[in-house]
């Protein structure tokens, strides 16, 4: 049996260009620097439960509209 | 892509530190050379004393730029931004690589001291430089890499 693995997946990118903020402001906005914002997205860096939430308030939605398992 | 204010701060910290890392290693290697040779006749011990010189002034040099640098930090109010989670993760992942130089050096100097007879206060010297350098240089190449997609 092939076991499944999940990744730690995000819709930050989609959520940051429907809402027309660049990486640079979404990283004010949540007091982080713009590069941190770049690596959620490219799912280098996963973020504390401090700051998903704090990225959540920013989109006011919850966290599990943003971040998600992928599994493959 | 254009560099915002936080952005620069965070290169020019990476460049800051890149610079002090190779003042420090330049001064304190330079001095070690210099204590390697001392009481020989040799030529060099000149060009040696000067990298020693050169090097305690980029040193100081650094310095100012690690106060000129702290001060635009304040000016931007961007503490917070630039000592944020990615940065935290980037230290401890620096240090962690600082530690294991440091743990792997000192235990292979042990077992070579059983082989040649060496100064061990260079070793330690040269161990502790390393020790220093090697954490800097890997947190500011991690604190300018991974940026693919930066908009």
């Amino acid at each position: 049996m092939q076991s499944e693995q999940k990744y730690f997946a995000n819709h930050l990118k989609v959520l940051r260009a429907q809402r027309n903020y660049t990486q640079a402001d979404l990283a004010e906005l949540v007091g982080v620097t713009r590069k941190t914002i770049n690596t959620i997205e490219n799912r280098v860096f996963i973020p504390s439960a401090f700051l998903a939430l704090k990225l959540a308030k920013a989109f006011e939605l919850t966290v599990e509209d943003i971040f998600y398992f992928e599994e493959h | 892509m254009e560099l915002n204010k936080v952005d620069k701060l965070v290169h020019s910290r990476a460049k800051i530190l890149i610079f002090a890392a190779f003042a420090f290693a330049l001064w304190q290697f330079a001095w070690i050379g210099s204590d390697i040779i001392k009481g020989t006749e040799s030529s060099i011990i000149h060009l040696i004393t000067g990298l020693v010189i050169l090097g305690s002034m980029l040193w100081v040099a650094a310095c100012y730029f690690f106060y000129s640098f702290s001060k635009k930090v304040k000016k931007a109010n961007a503490f917070d931004a630039l000592n944020d989670e990615l940065t935290h993760k980037n230290k401890r992942q620096a240090f962690m690589v600082g530690y294991f130089t440091l743990f792997g050096m000192i235990w292979l100097l042990i077992p070579a001291t059983d082989f040649w007879d060496l100064d061990l206060l260079l070793f330690i010297r040269t161990i502790a430089v390393l020790a220093i350098v090697v954490p800097i240089l890997l947190f500011s190449y991690l604190e300018l890499k991974n940026d693919q997609g930066a908009e």
